[in-house]
Protein backbone atom coordinates (compact mmCIF):
# COMPACT_ATOMS: atom_id res chain seq x y z
CA UNK A 1 0.00 0.00 0.00
CA UNK A 2 2.97 2.24 0.91
CA UNK A 3 4.54 1.48 -2.60
CA UNK A 4 1.05 2.51 -4.10
CA UNK A 5 0.96 5.92 -2.02
CA UNK A 6 4.58 6.54 -3.16
CA UNK A 7 3.78 5.71 -6.93
CA UNK A 8 0.76 8.64 -6.65
CA UNK A 9 2.71 11.02 -5.00
CA UNK A 10 5.33 10.52 -7.92
CA UNK A 11 2.56 10.67 -10.21
CA UNK A 12 0.85 14.10 -8.75
CA UNK A 13 4.54 15.98 -8.55
CA UNK A 14 4.90 14.99 -12.43
CA UNK A 15 1.79 16.39 -13.24
CA UNK A 16 2.23 19.36 -11.49
CA UNK A 17 4.69 20.08 -13.38
CA UNK A 18 3.35 18.92 -16.63
CA UNK A 19 2.34 22.45 -17.56
CA UNK A 20 5.92 23.99 -18.53
CA UNK A 21 6.74 20.89 -20.56
CA UNK A 22 6.55 22.81 -23.55
CA UNK A 23 7.56 20.83 -26.79
CA UNK A 24 8.61 23.25 -29.61
CA UNK A 25 8.29 23.29 -33.31
CA UNK A 26 11.56 21.28 -35.33
CA UNK A 27 11.35 23.74 -37.96
CA UNK A 28 14.33 25.78 -39.40
CA UNK A 29 12.19 28.38 -39.60
CA UNK A 30 11.37 28.01 -36.05
CA UNK A 31 14.46 28.43 -35.02
CA UNK A 32 15.31 31.07 -36.92
CA UNK A 33 12.45 33.18 -35.00
CA UNK A 34 13.33 31.53 -32.36
CA UNK A 35 16.99 32.95 -32.41
CA UNK A 36 15.85 36.33 -33.42
CA UNK A 37 13.52 36.33 -30.45
CA UNK A 38 16.53 35.74 -28.18
CA UNK A 39 18.64 38.17 -29.34
CA UNK A 40 15.78 41.10 -29.52
CA UNK A 41 15.26 40.33 -26.24
CA UNK A 42 18.80 40.58 -25.36
CA UNK A 43 18.86 44.10 -27.30
CA UNK A 44 15.57 45.10 -25.72
CA UNK A 45 15.96 48.79 -25.49
CA UNK A 46 12.91 48.60 -22.72
CA UNK A 47 15.63 48.69 -20.10
CA UNK A 48 17.86 51.75 -19.12
CA UNK A 49 21.11 49.95 -19.61
CA UNK A 50 20.54 48.36 -22.87
CA UNK A 51 19.00 51.37 -24.52
CA UNK A 52 21.98 53.40 -23.27
CA UNK A 53 24.40 50.17 -24.74
CA UNK A 54 22.79 50.51 -28.05
CA UNK A 55 23.29 54.21 -28.59
CA UNK A 56 27.11 54.07 -27.70
CA UNK A 57 27.49 50.96 -29.78
CA UNK A 58 25.93 53.06 -32.29
CA UNK A 59 28.07 55.79 -32.13
CA UNK A 60 31.37 54.03 -30.73
CA UNK A 61 31.05 51.58 -33.88
CA UNK A 62 28.25 51.42 -36.31
CA UNK A 63 28.60 55.08 -37.31
CA UNK A 64 32.08 55.28 -38.25
CA UNK A 65 31.00 52.95 -41.16
CA UNK A 66 29.15 56.09 -42.03
CA UNK A 67 29.68 58.38 -45.01
CA UNK A 68 28.05 61.41 -46.44
CA UNK A 69 28.37 61.46 -50.39
CA UNK A 70 28.37 64.43 -52.87
CA UNK A 71 27.31 63.53 -56.74
CA UNK A 72 28.55 66.72 -59.01
CA UNK A 73 27.47 66.33 -62.58
CA UNK A 74 28.58 68.18 -65.83
CA UNK A 75 27.38 68.47 -69.28
CA UNK A 76 29.34 68.16 -72.68
CA UNK A 77 31.10 71.65 -71.99
CA UNK A 78 32.02 70.01 -68.80
CA UNK A 79 30.05 72.61 -67.02
CA UNK A 80 28.96 71.93 -63.90
CA UNK A 81 25.20 71.21 -63.79
CA UNK A 82 23.71 69.32 -60.92
CA UNK A 83 24.92 68.56 -57.44
CA UNK A 84 23.47 65.96 -55.08
CA UNK A 85 23.84 65.17 -51.42
CA UNK A 86 23.11 62.14 -49.61
CA UNK A 87 23.99 59.31 -47.94
CA UNK A 88 26.11 55.63 -47.80
CA UNK A 89 27.68 52.75 -45.49
CA UNK A 90 30.35 51.01 -45.38
CA UNK A 91 29.87 47.63 -46.53
CA UNK A 92 33.32 45.91 -47.13
CA UNK A 93 36.94 46.82 -47.35
CA UNK A 94 40.03 45.38 -49.05
CA UNK A 95 42.34 47.62 -51.62
CA UNK A 96 39.55 50.05 -51.18
CA UNK A 97 36.83 50.96 -49.01
CA UNK A 98 33.01 50.00 -50.82
CA UNK A 99 30.15 51.87 -50.23
CA UNK A 100 26.54 51.28 -50.68
CA UNK A 101 23.87 53.36 -51.94
CA UNK A 102 21.09 54.24 -53.10
CA UNK A 103 21.15 54.80 -57.45
CA UNK A 104 19.01 57.78 -57.01
CA UNK A 105 22.03 59.59 -55.43
CA UNK A 106 24.47 58.23 -58.29
CA UNK A 107 22.41 57.91 -61.70
CA UNK A 108 24.38 60.07 -64.19
CA UNK A 109 22.78 58.79 -67.37
CA UNK A 110 21.03 62.25 -68.72
CA UNK A 111 24.92 64.05 -67.75
CA UNK A 112 28.53 63.65 -69.68
CA UNK A 113 30.26 63.47 -66.81
CA UNK A 114 30.00 62.42 -63.12
CA UNK A 115 32.46 63.02 -59.99
CA UNK A 116 31.95 61.53 -56.36
CA UNK A 117 33.09 62.72 -52.95
CA UNK A 118 32.86 60.66 -49.73
CA UNK A 119 32.97 62.33 -46.55
CA UNK A 120 33.32 59.93 -43.33
CA UNK A 121 32.60 60.08 -39.87
CA UNK A 122 35.52 62.74 -39.18
CA UNK A 123 34.66 64.85 -41.89
CA UNK A 124 37.55 63.51 -44.14
CA UNK A 125 37.12 64.26 -47.63
CA UNK A 126 37.72 61.63 -50.24
CA UNK A 127 37.28 60.87 -54.12
CA UNK A 128 34.95 58.13 -55.05
CA UNK A 129 34.61 55.90 -58.24
CA UNK A 130 31.66 53.58 -58.95
CA UNK A 131 32.27 50.19 -58.53
CA UNK A 132 29.29 48.34 -59.51
CA UNK A 133 25.41 49.12 -59.51
CA UNK A 134 22.00 48.28 -60.40
CA UNK A 135 18.68 49.97 -61.79
CA UNK A 136 16.21 47.14 -61.03
CA UNK A 137 17.98 46.95 -57.27
CA UNK A 138 17.90 50.68 -57.42
CA UNK A 139 21.71 50.04 -55.16
CA UNK A 140 24.65 51.54 -55.79
CA UNK A 141 28.15 50.21 -54.84
CA UNK A 142 31.08 53.64 -54.63
CA UNK A 143 34.98 53.01 -54.08
CA UNK A 144 37.25 55.19 -52.43
CA UNK A 145 41.16 54.32 -51.79
CA UNK A 146 41.98 53.48 -47.86
CA UNK A 147 44.95 56.05 -47.01
CA UNK A 148 46.94 55.43 -43.71
CA UNK A 149 44.99 57.50 -41.41
CA UNK A 150 42.14 56.17 -42.12
CA UNK A 151 40.88 53.13 -40.30
CA UNK A 152 37.40 52.91 -40.40
CA UNK A 153 34.77 49.67 -40.56
CA UNK A 154 32.49 47.50 -42.70
CA UNK A 155 29.32 47.72 -41.21
CA UNK A 156 27.91 44.07 -40.04
CA UNK A 157 24.81 42.67 -41.76
CA UNK A 158 21.40 41.22 -39.83
CA UNK A 159 20.48 37.75 -41.20
CA UNK A 160 16.79 38.34 -40.77
CA UNK A 161 14.38 41.35 -40.62
CA UNK A 162 12.85 42.71 -37.48
CA UNK A 163 9.06 42.35 -36.79
CA UNK A 164 6.73 45.35 -37.29
CA UNK A 165 7.35 47.71 -34.29
CA UNK A 166 10.52 46.84 -33.13
CA UNK A 167 12.77 49.72 -32.66
CA UNK A 168 15.61 50.98 -35.21
CA UNK A 169 18.25 53.50 -36.00
CA UNK A 170 18.94 55.30 -39.06
CA UNK A 171 22.15 57.11 -39.56
CA UNK A 172 23.31 59.25 -42.77
CA UNK A 173 23.32 62.75 -43.83
CA UNK A 174 19.64 63.72 -42.65
CA UNK A 175 19.02 67.57 -42.71
CA UNK A 176 22.33 67.95 -44.02
CA UNK A 177 24.49 67.01 -40.44
CA UNK A 178 27.07 64.96 -40.65
CA UNK A 179 26.39 61.50 -38.64
CA UNK A 180 22.32 62.41 -37.65
CA UNK A 181 21.35 59.20 -35.85
CA UNK A 182 17.38 58.90 -35.95
CA UNK A 183 15.03 56.52 -34.29
CA UNK A 184 12.18 55.30 -35.40
CA UNK A 185 9.37 51.80 -35.68
CA UNK A 186 9.84 48.79 -38.03
CA UNK A 187 6.30 49.55 -39.63
CA UNK A 188 5.48 46.90 -42.48
CA UNK A 189 7.89 44.52 -45.32
CA UNK A 190 5.91 45.54 -48.86
CA UNK A 191 7.09 42.92 -51.96
CA UNK A 192 6.79 45.03 -54.90
CA UNK A 193 4.60 42.65 -57.39
CA UNK A 194 7.01 43.28 -60.50
CA UNK A 195 10.58 42.45 -59.12
CA UNK A 196 9.25 40.48 -56.11
CA UNK A 197 11.98 42.66 -54.10
CA UNK A 198 10.97 43.39 -50.50
CA UNK A 199 10.94 46.92 -49.14
CA UNK A 200 9.99 48.39 -46.09
CA UNK A 201 8.05 51.19 -44.51
CA UNK A 202 9.41 52.99 -41.00
CA UNK A 203 8.55 55.97 -38.61
CA UNK A 204 11.39 56.79 -38.85
CA UNK A 205 11.61 61.08 -39.77
CA UNK A 206 13.19 61.68 -42.71
CA UNK A 207 14.61 63.82 -45.69
CA UNK A 208 15.93 63.50 -49.02
CA UNK A 209 19.76 63.82 -47.85
CA UNK A 210 19.19 60.78 -45.77
CA UNK A 211 18.49 58.62 -49.04
CA UNK A 212 21.32 56.01 -48.99
CA UNK A 213 21.17 55.76 -45.05
CA UNK A 214 22.32 52.88 -43.08
CA UNK A 215 19.10 51.37 -41.03
CA UNK A 216 20.07 48.86 -37.91
CA UNK A 217 18.56 47.10 -36.09
CA UNK A 218 19.20 46.69 -31.43
CA UNK A 219 22.01 44.74 -32.32
CA UNK A 220 23.52 47.31 -34.48
CA UNK A 221 23.21 45.62 -37.67
CA UNK A 222 22.26 46.57 -41.29
CA UNK A 223 18.83 45.85 -42.11
CA UNK A 224 18.03 47.86 -44.62
CA UNK A 225 19.03 51.09 -47.16
CA UNK A 226 16.80 54.60 -47.53
CA UNK A 227 15.59 54.60 -50.87
CA UNK A 228 12.91 57.26 -50.48
CA UNK A 229 10.89 59.24 -48.25
CA UNK A 230 7.36 58.51 -48.24
CA UNK A 231 5.12 61.48 -46.02
CA UNK A 232 8.14 62.87 -44.34
CA UNK A 233 9.44 59.10 -43.38
CA UNK A 234 12.40 56.96 -44.16
CA UNK A 235 11.45 53.94 -47.20
CA UNK A 236 14.54 51.67 -47.54
CA UNK A 237 15.19 48.33 -49.55
CA UNK A 238 15.25 45.14 -47.18
CA UNK A 239 18.87 43.31 -46.55
CA UNK A 240 17.39 40.41 -48.14
CA UNK A 241 17.61 42.39 -51.71
CA UNK A 242 20.86 43.77 -50.32
CA UNK A 243 22.93 40.73 -50.21
CA UNK A 244 20.88 39.16 -53.09
CA UNK A 245 22.60 42.43 -55.25
CA UNK A 246 25.94 41.92 -53.43
CA UNK A 247 26.16 38.41 -54.64
CA UNK A 248 24.92 38.91 -57.73
CA UNK A 249 27.71 40.92 -58.28
CA UNK A 250 30.54 39.35 -56.61
CA UNK A 251 29.99 36.08 -58.94
CA UNK B 1 -2.83 -7.37 -8.93
CA UNK B 2 0.07 -5.46 -7.48
CA UNK B 3 1.39 -5.31 -10.93
CA UNK B 4 -1.59 -4.61 -12.83
CA UNK B 5 -2.43 -1.57 -10.30
CA UNK B 6 1.96 -0.69 -11.14
CA UNK B 7 1.21 -0.98 -15.01
CA UNK B 8 -1.98 0.95 -14.79
CA UNK B 9 -0.25 3.74 -13.00
CA UNK B 10 2.68 3.78 -15.19
CA UNK B 11 -0.11 4.07 -17.85
CA UNK B 12 -1.68 6.74 -16.41
CA UNK B 13 1.72 8.57 -16.01
CA UNK B 14 2.34 8.46 -19.14
CA UNK B 15 -0.96 9.47 -20.72
CA UNK B 16 -0.75 12.07 -18.68
CA UNK B 17 2.25 13.63 -19.46
CA UNK B 18 1.68 13.67 -23.07
CA UNK B 19 -1.49 14.85 -23.20
CA UNK B 20 -0.02 17.89 -20.62
CA UNK B 21 2.64 18.45 -23.16
CA UNK B 22 2.03 21.82 -24.82
CA UNK B 23 3.43 22.06 -28.56
CA UNK B 24 5.05 25.85 -29.30
CA UNK B 25 4.41 26.17 -33.34
CA UNK B 26 6.01 29.42 -35.56
CA UNK B 27 3.11 30.87 -35.10
CA UNK B 28 2.80 31.04 -31.35
CA UNK B 29 6.19 32.16 -31.00
CA UNK B 30 5.56 35.08 -33.90
CA UNK B 31 2.01 35.99 -31.94
CA UNK B 32 4.37 35.90 -28.88
CA UNK B 33 7.14 37.97 -30.52
CA UNK B 34 4.03 40.51 -32.08
CA UNK B 35 2.44 40.57 -28.25
CA UNK B 36 5.63 41.70 -26.56
CA UNK B 37 6.70 44.15 -29.17
CA UNK B 38 2.56 45.83 -28.86
CA UNK B 39 2.50 46.03 -25.22
CA UNK B 40 5.59 47.90 -25.23
CA UNK B 41 4.40 50.18 -27.99
CA UNK B 42 4.32 53.12 -25.67
CA UNK B 43 7.81 52.52 -23.77
CA UNK B 44 8.99 52.50 -27.11
CA UNK B 45 7.95 55.67 -28.64
CA UNK B 46 8.68 57.55 -25.38
CA UNK B 47 12.50 56.35 -25.46
CA UNK B 48 12.25 57.26 -29.10
CA UNK B 49 10.80 60.45 -28.45
CA UNK B 50 13.63 61.08 -26.18
CA UNK B 51 16.71 60.13 -28.50
CA UNK B 52 15.78 62.19 -31.40
CA UNK B 53 14.62 65.17 -29.69
CA UNK B 54 18.48 65.15 -28.37
CA UNK B 55 19.96 64.07 -31.37
CA UNK B 56 18.18 66.63 -33.48
CA UNK B 57 17.51 69.38 -31.19
CA UNK B 58 19.74 69.61 -28.47
CA UNK B 59 22.37 68.93 -31.16
CA UNK B 60 22.08 72.00 -32.33
CA UNK B 61 23.41 74.35 -29.43
CA UNK B 62 26.79 71.84 -29.26
CA UNK B 63 29.96 73.11 -31.00
CA UNK B 64 33.77 71.68 -32.07
CA UNK B 65 36.15 74.20 -30.71
CA UNK B 66 40.12 74.34 -32.55
CA UNK B 67 42.70 76.60 -31.20
CA UNK B 68 45.53 76.97 -33.40
CA UNK B 69 48.76 78.50 -32.15
CA UNK B 70 51.48 79.19 -35.02
CA UNK B 71 54.45 77.86 -34.74
CA UNK B 72 52.81 75.43 -32.20
CA UNK B 73 49.87 73.81 -34.12
CA UNK B 74 46.46 73.15 -33.41
CA UNK B 75 43.97 70.68 -30.80
CA UNK B 76 40.45 70.18 -30.59
CA UNK B 77 37.23 70.44 -28.22
CA UNK B 78 33.92 70.68 -27.90
CA UNK B 79 31.90 73.49 -26.39
CA UNK B 80 28.27 74.13 -25.71
CA UNK B 81 26.15 77.55 -26.52
CA UNK B 82 25.15 79.30 -23.13
CA UNK B 83 24.08 82.57 -24.51
CA UNK B 84 22.87 84.59 -27.76
CA UNK B 85 22.96 87.96 -26.57
CA UNK B 86 22.72 90.46 -29.33
CA UNK B 87 24.79 89.37 -31.96
CA UNK B 88 26.68 87.28 -30.00
CA UNK B 89 27.06 83.69 -29.07
CA UNK B 90 28.58 82.43 -25.93
CA UNK B 91 29.71 79.03 -25.87
CA UNK B 92 31.30 77.24 -22.56
CA UNK B 93 34.27 74.91 -23.02
CA UNK B 94 37.44 73.80 -20.65
CA UNK B 95 40.42 75.60 -19.47
CA UNK B 96 42.83 73.61 -21.16
CA UNK B 97 40.97 73.26 -24.52
CA UNK B 98 41.54 77.10 -24.74
CA UNK B 99 44.96 77.27 -22.90
CA UNK B 100 47.93 79.20 -24.73
CA UNK B 101 51.22 78.72 -22.64
CA UNK B 102 52.78 81.29 -24.62
CA UNK B 103 52.89 84.49 -23.80
CA UNK B 104 54.71 86.15 -26.99
CA UNK B 105 51.87 84.08 -29.63
CA UNK B 106 48.39 85.15 -29.83
CA UNK B 107 46.20 81.62 -29.96
CA UNK B 108 43.22 81.53 -32.57
CA UNK B 109 39.89 80.13 -32.04
CA UNK B 110 37.52 78.63 -34.44
CA UNK B 111 34.50 77.14 -33.66
CA UNK B 112 32.40 75.04 -36.08
CA UNK B 113 28.33 74.38 -35.71
CA UNK B 114 26.42 70.73 -36.06
CA UNK B 115 26.50 71.81 -39.89
CA UNK B 116 30.22 72.79 -40.53
CA UNK B 117 30.09 76.29 -40.79
CA UNK B 118 33.20 78.11 -39.10
CA UNK B 119 32.89 81.13 -36.92
CA UNK B 120 36.10 82.77 -35.90
CA UNK B 121 36.12 83.06 -31.48
CA UNK B 122 37.37 85.21 -29.20
CA UNK B 123 38.45 83.88 -25.18
CA UNK B 124 36.48 86.52 -23.11
CA UNK B 125 37.20 84.58 -19.62
CA UNK B 126 38.42 81.36 -17.79
CA UNK B 127 39.87 79.80 -14.81
CA UNK B 128 42.71 77.21 -14.38
CA UNK B 129 40.16 76.23 -10.98
CA UNK B 130 37.41 75.30 -12.65
CA UNK B 131 38.90 74.04 -16.08
CA UNK B 132 36.37 76.12 -17.68
CA UNK B 133 36.74 78.82 -20.10
CA UNK B 134 33.71 81.10 -22.26
CA UNK B 135 34.31 82.16 -25.89
CA UNK B 136 32.23 84.55 -28.14
CA UNK B 137 31.23 84.28 -31.73
CA UNK B 138 29.37 86.81 -33.77
CA UNK B 139 26.12 85.53 -35.14
CA UNK B 140 25.11 84.83 -38.76
CA UNK B 141 21.44 84.54 -40.71
CA UNK B 142 21.43 81.06 -39.19
CA UNK B 143 20.22 80.73 -35.63
CA UNK B 144 21.66 78.24 -33.28
CA UNK B 145 20.05 77.35 -29.83
CA UNK B 146 21.45 78.13 -26.60
CA UNK B 147 21.08 75.13 -23.89
CA UNK B 148 18.94 75.27 -21.22
CA UNK B 149 20.99 75.28 -17.38
CA UNK B 150 19.80 72.68 -14.49
CA UNK B 151 19.58 74.19 -11.10
CA UNK B 152 21.32 71.34 -8.91
CA UNK B 153 23.78 68.67 -9.68
CA UNK B 154 22.00 65.57 -10.52
CA UNK B 155 21.51 62.79 -7.67
CA UNK B 156 23.25 59.27 -7.89
CA UNK B 157 21.70 56.96 -10.41
CA UNK B 158 20.42 59.74 -13.30
CA UNK B 159 20.56 59.07 -17.01
CA UNK B 160 22.88 61.26 -18.29
CA UNK B 161 23.88 62.20 -22.14
CA UNK B 162 27.17 63.20 -23.29
CA UNK B 163 27.25 65.37 -26.62
CA UNK B 164 30.55 66.47 -28.57
CA UNK B 165 33.29 65.86 -31.04
CA UNK B 166 35.30 63.40 -29.70
CA UNK B 167 38.46 62.34 -31.77
CA UNK B 168 36.98 64.77 -34.29
CA UNK B 169 33.93 62.59 -34.63
CA UNK B 170 31.20 64.78 -35.43
CA UNK B 171 27.85 64.78 -33.35
CA UNK B 172 28.84 62.40 -31.13
CA UNK B 173 26.25 61.13 -28.55
CA UNK B 174 26.48 58.67 -25.43
CA UNK B 175 24.87 57.18 -22.26
CA UNK B 176 25.01 57.07 -18.75
CA UNK B 177 24.53 57.73 -15.41
CA UNK B 178 25.87 59.70 -12.22
CA UNK B 179 27.72 56.98 -10.18
CA UNK B 180 29.59 59.21 -7.76
CA UNK B 181 30.95 62.75 -7.01
CA UNK B 182 34.33 62.56 -5.67
CA UNK B 183 37.96 64.40 -6.69
CA UNK B 184 39.93 63.58 -9.32
CA UNK B 185 43.88 64.16 -9.92
CA UNK B 186 44.58 64.51 -13.53
CA UNK B 187 48.17 64.15 -13.14
CA UNK B 188 48.63 64.34 -16.96
CA UNK B 189 48.25 68.05 -16.77
CA UNK B 190 50.06 71.00 -14.91
CA UNK B 191 48.51 73.42 -12.23
CA UNK B 192 48.15 76.49 -14.14
CA UNK B 193 45.86 74.25 -17.40
CA UNK B 194 44.01 72.43 -14.84
CA UNK B 195 43.37 72.67 -11.03
CA UNK B 196 40.35 71.21 -10.29
CA UNK B 197 39.83 70.69 -6.28
CA UNK B 198 36.12 70.18 -5.71
CA UNK B 199 34.17 66.84 -5.58
CA UNK B 200 33.19 66.13 -9.70
CA UNK B 201 30.89 64.59 -11.11
CA UNK B 202 31.41 60.49 -12.55
CA UNK B 203 29.55 59.03 -14.89
CA UNK B 204 29.90 55.92 -16.36
CA UNK B 205 29.12 57.42 -20.07
CA UNK B 206 31.66 56.49 -22.55
CA UNK B 207 33.64 58.71 -24.57
CA UNK B 208 36.76 59.16 -26.27
CA UNK B 209 39.75 61.05 -26.10
CA UNK B 210 39.33 64.79 -26.97
CA UNK B 211 35.81 64.49 -25.70
CA UNK B 212 36.82 67.84 -23.32
CA UNK B 213 34.16 70.52 -23.24
CA UNK B 214 31.16 68.04 -24.62
CA UNK B 215 28.00 68.75 -23.02
CA UNK B 216 25.90 66.09 -19.60
CA UNK B 217 22.40 67.16 -19.98
CA UNK B 218 20.11 65.26 -18.01
CA UNK B 219 16.25 63.94 -19.15
CA UNK B 220 14.76 67.32 -19.31
CA UNK B 221 17.68 67.92 -21.71
CA UNK B 222 19.19 70.14 -19.11
CA UNK B 223 23.07 70.75 -18.94
CA UNK B 224 24.22 69.57 -15.87
CA UNK B 225 27.64 69.21 -16.08
CA UNK B 226 30.89 69.89 -18.79
CA UNK B 227 33.05 67.22 -19.66
CA UNK B 228 36.48 68.13 -18.47
CA UNK B 229 38.48 64.85 -18.34
CA UNK B 230 38.23 60.91 -18.50
CA UNK B 231 39.98 57.22 -17.51
CA UNK B 232 41.53 56.05 -20.98
CA UNK B 233 42.13 52.36 -20.07
CA UNK B 234 44.39 51.56 -23.28
CA UNK B 235 44.83 52.82 -26.82
CA UNK B 236 41.30 51.73 -27.95
CA UNK B 237 40.42 55.22 -26.51
CA UNK B 238 37.47 55.03 -24.80
CA UNK B 239 36.79 55.95 -21.19
CA UNK B 240 35.79 53.46 -18.78
CA UNK B 241 34.34 56.73 -16.56
CA UNK B 242 33.91 60.07 -17.51
CA UNK B 243 34.73 63.66 -15.14
CA UNK B 244 32.39 66.66 -15.59
CA UNK B 245 32.48 69.45 -13.56
CA UNK B 246 28.90 69.85 -12.47
CA UNK B 247 26.42 72.45 -13.07
CA UNK B 248 26.45 73.88 -9.51
CA UNK B 249 30.35 74.64 -9.88
CA UNK B 250 29.70 76.48 -13.25
CA UNK B 251 27.28 78.46 -11.39
CA UNK B 252 30.20 79.20 -9.16
CA UNK B 253 32.57 79.75 -12.11
CA UNK B 254 29.63 81.81 -13.27
CA UNK B 255 29.55 84.37 -10.57
CA UNK B 256 33.49 84.72 -9.96
CA UNK B 257 33.75 85.99 -13.45
CA UNK B 258 30.51 88.03 -13.03
CA UNK B 259 29.27 86.72 -16.28
CA UNK B 260 25.27 86.47 -16.18
CA UNK B 261 23.59 84.01 -18.57
CA UNK B 262 20.38 86.21 -18.24
CA UNK B 263 20.13 88.34 -21.52
CA UNK B 264 20.25 92.28 -21.03
CA UNK B 265 17.40 94.18 -23.29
Amino acid sequence: MKKLIGLFIVLLLILSGCLEIIQEEDSDEYRALSAQYDDFITHDVLNDEQFESFINTATFESVLSNVMIKSQFFNDLNSLVETRYGSGVIISKGVYYYVLTTSSLINSDQYDNATYQVTDYQGRITRADVDHGSTSYGLTVLRFQRTLDTHLPAIEFAEQMPLNGEPILEFGYKGKVVNAMTMGLMVEEYVDESTSYHYFYTTISSDEFANGSAIINLSNQLIGIQIDVIDGKSYAISIKEIIEFLQFYES
Amino acid sequence: MKKVIAIFIIFITSFSISACTVNKTYDDLYLEYSTHLEDNETNYLSTIDFFNHVSSEIIKSVVHVEKEIYGVGSSTGSGVIIKLEGNDYYILTNNHVIYNASTTVNATYTVTDYLGNEYSAYLIDHSEDYDLAILRFTKRTFVLPVIDFADYNPRLGINLSILGYPSYQLNAITMGNVIDYAPIDVASSSYDVINVLFDVLISDAPVKSGSSGSVVINEQFQLVGLVYAGNFLDSSETSEYTFCIPVEKIYEFFQLKQFSLVVES
